[in-house]
């Protein structure tokens, strides 16, 4: 795609739960696709001999090994990461949120 | 008065010829007398800073720490406990974290003390510190212009010497670029080299914590105690950093700098080319030979950048949906709660998540994604083929010097070249640094080394002999003398 309609931004944004301004639709319409055109640049390059697989920094900085014994390690208590919520139920230990279901 | 240099406060704290107090009082005196002008710090955590001072003062084993006294900034994006952390966002504005970041149990361990949290751009997008939702901060070598970002308040407390020391954060050359911009030294690690353990994910297979200084020794006393396995972050290295200070003095006689001659051809500026070129010559004086290579996959390091950075921003910033931390949009419906609190983001961290959904969604996953993933893995062959025939690999570290605040906030694409020299490292895990290497037009010009996977060693030690031979280091800027 090179070119984004109002309609594209419209979608684009409730996918990424994004509320937009009338402006910033306007804008994005205009700046998306030259932000992909120069994304696009990646076409260009021969994929012969690249590793077929997604490459991922630590496989390809070696020494480096992730793995360590499964063991229990202290972590935040239930208290305190509630806390940092605007709005939670410290008695039964739960975020609360909006209703999800109607009835 | 300037601070001195982290070196210097140790050695006076820990001979008691000045007190961690008197020295955190100066960086705070210093930091409100500045920053009214600069805006570097988002949050100055003054007393409890103090506090900390004073228990410093009071400790018997106070003298064996590497930064006992040294007061140091930490960019917004990095979490302390108990100390507001914004990441430069209204989606976490009065959010006070309940753990500190690795990086911070580390520097508090080695006596440092943190003043405050500097101002960045809005979760590290961004290369001019514009794209804060707390007002950018200025280049204090010309105050109508930008100090490069996204670790730009970082960059301007050091540069002002309001710290001797501070923490920035990379993706993409957010800590070398404001380095560069603003005649200080800084340092991208090794993906793995340092805990990203508290540090707010913006793209987590290019996200590093980096150290930024006045003077490569302490650049390196600063990695020296940042560096190390946590078993908290799972690509951390579970091997012991090296002792950088050990190899600061062997010289680089023999060493064989590359540089890519044709990467370089187009787009950098006159004055940026003669202050590189020049620092090359510096080099050669010392024993280095300088060599021409071949990065062939270099240019298309921004693009390949921007795909891989938007997907993975888009998939870590889902978490702000006002559940469980920072404000909460008010509205009936859970969705509606998501969107009202997701409007508090600005305008280029929305513009990346946008693009971030795009690629990664059906049908254009493989094209963008997999791709980029591909080209990256294309472009580290490059680097590992360049090091077979050389020690490190020399470029200017941005291709401009500092550019007008507003020149580029609503011409994405222009603000992306900003990043031209220095994606590659991340994208390719490999450390750069940055350092001083001459002025254009009275604006600071930086050198960019980059280095074999965990050689930081060799980026220091070829940055302290250039720096025995130069004096842009000490170049102080007009609004900080």
């Amino acid at each position: 795609m090179s070119a984004f309609t109002v309609d594209d931004v419209r979608r684009l944004a409730a996918l990424a739960r994004l509320e937009l301004t009338p402006d910033e639709t306007d804008a994005f319409a205009r700046q998306l696709g030259d932000v992909l055109a120069f994304a696009t640049e990646v076409e260009r390059v021969d994929l012969t001999a690249a590793t077929p697989a997604n490459t991922v920094p630590g496989a390809m900085l070696e020494p480096q090994s992730a793995w360590r014994e499964d063991t229990l390690q202290p972590s935040l208590d239930q208290t305190t990461v509630l806390a940092a919520s605007a709005d939670a139920d410290r008695a039964t230990g739960v975020f609360t949120v909006p209703r999800v279901l109607n009835g | 008065m300037t601070l001195p240099d982290a070196h210097e406060i140790r050695r006076a704290v820990s001979t008691r010829a000045l007190s961690a107090v008197e020295l955190c009082r100066a960086s705070l005196e210093r930091i409100s007398a500045l920053n009214p002008a600069l805006n570097a710090f988002i949050t100055v955590a003054a007393d409890r800073a103090l506090e900390r001072a004073v228990r410093l003062d009071a400790s018997a084993d106070r003298p064996a720490l590497p930064l006992l006294g040294v007061p140091i900034a930490v960019k917004d994006n990095i979490c302390t406990r108990g100390i507001r952390t914004t990441a430069g966002s209204r989606v976490l504005d009065g959010y006070e974290p309940p753990y500190d970041a690795a990086v911070i149990e580390r520097l508090e361990n080695a006596g440092a003390i943190v003043v405050g949290k500097t101002n960045c751009d809005e979760f590290a997008m961004g290369s001019s510190t514009e794209h804060s939702a707390f007002g950018p901060s200025r280049n204090p070598w010309s105050p109508d212009r930008t100090p490069g970002g996204s670790s730009g308040g970082s960059a301007v407390a050091v540069a002002t010497r309001m710290t001797p020391l501070a923490l920035g954060s990379e993706t993409g050359g957010s800590v070398r670029q404001p380095a560069a911009l603003c005649g200080v030294s800084g340092l991208k690690p090794t993906y793995g080299r340092i805990s990203r353990y508290g540090l707010i994910a913006f793209s987590s297979s290019m996200d590093q914590v980096g150290p930024f200084a006045t003077n490569i020794a302490d650049l390196a006393a600063l990695l020296q105690v940042l560096a190390g396995p946590d078993h908290r972050d799972s690509t951390c290295l579970t091997e012991a950093p090296p002792d950088y200070a050990a190899t600061l003095d062997d010289g680089i006689t023999g060493l064989r700098v590359g540089v890519p001659r044709d990467f370089l051809s187009d787009g950098v500026d006159p004055g940026v080319r003669d202050a590189f070129d020049v620092s090359l010559e510096v080099l050669r004086a010392a024993g280095a030979s300088i060599l021409d290579i071949d990065l062939p996959h270099a240019r298309y390091a921004t693009p390949t950048y921007a795909i891989v950075a938007m997907a993975e921003a888009s998939s870590n910033l889902g978490r702000y949906d006002g559940v469980r931390f920072g404000p909460r949009g008010d509205a009936d419906t859970l969705n509606g709660m998501y969107l009202r609190t997701r409007a508090l983001f600005g305008r280029e961290v929305k513009r990346r998540l946008m693009l971030g959904t795009y690629v990664l969604s059906g049908g254009y996953y493989d094209a963008y994604y997999v791709r980029a993933q591909r080209v990256r893995a294309l472009l580290r062959q490059d680097y590992d083929r360049a090091f077979e025939a050389v020690d490190v690999i020399a470029t200017p570290t941005s291709p401009t010097t500092a550019f007008p605040l507003g020149a580029r906030i609503e011409d994405p694409l222009q603000m992306y070249l900003a990043d031209i020299f220095t994606t590659s490292a991340n994208l390719s895990g490999l450390p750069a640094l940055s350092v001083p290497c001459g002025f254009a037009d009275a604006l600071p010009v930086g050198l960019q080394l980059t280095g074999r996977a965990w050689d930081e060693a060799m980026l220091l030690r070829v940055g302290a002999e250039y720096e025995r031979r130069t004096a842009w280091h000490l170049q102080l800027p007009p609004t900080a003398v």
